[in-house]
């Protein structure tokens, strides 16, 4: 059984002084994780906690 | 974060309008992302080197009052897109006069101090961060004299599901995905890269307890932040239903993490 690890889409990325690098080992299993669209709904309690604003 | 509220405070005194002018619902999701860049210090053996990344960002408006008038757009992206961002490239498309995106202009908005500038998620395990879009486009305004006008077209809160909405939803569904994988863009017409797939874990359920589920989706680096859909163009089966005609579109959620393997046998690395 072969280990699956889980980690962040990371962003591209390119050290300046050495130009563009593409990544060259491509994932053969390549599952996203999906964030609910409701979680951005928590940002809106913030703003209604600060009703000063309004 | 008392600054960060103050800005909201002044924006939310706009009664701000929608971008879109009836455009088709499919360029409307092809017109709600922006390419997100960013530059970030690291020290590599010693020398701090400058990095440049990508991600993806897309566009949503907060509805502020029962009348829908007043609201609030911002940019959504992850917050490990952001995090350690001191300068950020924003590339918009140009609008004409009567609100339609034009297609071969765009301009860039450059932000120093770019992480300074979010809003970061009130629980800091969920990886999300929010950027307010009127100071921006205000600055850009004065900036060029009101002589161009950035276009987005922004995600309502409505689209976010309702509960009544999540009982229509089946365990598998069409999944469509839009962004910038490996920082791949248009960049003449300024437009993102549309990736499809599947679910891979029932929408209606929290996978592992936690508000998120997966997609078989193709998810790339630069794939952070894109929007996640529930797109049917066509016919489609609603849970328990009988076939309706499309177009059915739900915003479902936001990419933030990928599970992956890669073909050399080992875990994919990133270039943060």
């Amino acid at each position: 059984m072969q280990e699956i690890l889980m980690e962040q889409v990371p962003k591209v990325s390119t050290n300046i002084e050495d130009s563009l690098k593409v990544q060259t080992s491509i994932p053969i299993l390549n599952i996203g994780i999906v964030i609910k669209s409701e979680r951005l709904l928590d940002f809106k309690k913030l703003f209604i906690f600060e009703n000063k604003i309004r | 974060m008392k600054k960060l509220f103050s800005v909201i405070g002044f924006l939310i005194i706009y009664h701000y309008t929608f971008a879109q002018k009836n455009l088709w619902f499919d360029e409307n999701l092809v017109n709600s992302t922006i390419k997100i860049e960013i530059l970030e210090r690291k020290v590599d053996n010693g020398k701090v080197k400058l990095y440049r990344s990508s991600g993806t960002g897309f566009f949503f408006s907060y509805t502020l009052d029962k009348n829908n008038k007043t609201v609030l757009p911002v940019i959504v992206t992850n917050y490990h897109v952001i995090k350690n961002a001191y300068k950020g490239f924003l590339y918009f498309k140009l609008s004409d006069s009567l609100g339609y995106p034009i297609y071969g202009k765009s301009d860039t908005i450059v932000i120093n101090n770019f992480k300074d500038r979010w809003i970061v998620h009130p629980d800091t395990s969920v990886d999300l961060a929010i950027l307010p879009l009127m100071p921006i486009i205000n600055e850009y305004s004065k900036k060029t004299g009101m002589s161009k006008s950035l276009y987005f077209s922004a995600l309502p809160e409505a689209s976010i599901p309702s509960d009544s909405v999540k009982k229509t939803m089946n365990a598998i569904e069409e999944i469509t995905t839009i962004g910038y994988p490996f920082g791949l863009r248009d960049y003449v017409n300024d437009l993102p890269i549309v990736r499809t797939g599947i679910s891979a874990t029932p929408i209606y359920l929290d996978f592992k307890l936690k508000k998120q589920f997966l997609v078989d989706v193709p998810v790339f680096f630069g794939s952070s932040g894109s929007p996640v859909f529930i797109y049917n163009s066509s016919v489609y089966t609603p849970r328990y239903g009988s076939p309706m005609t499309g177009p059915r579109v739900i915003f479902v959620g936001i990419i933030s993490s990928t599970y992956a393997r890669n073909f050399d046998g080992t875990s994919s690395q990133g270039f943060n």
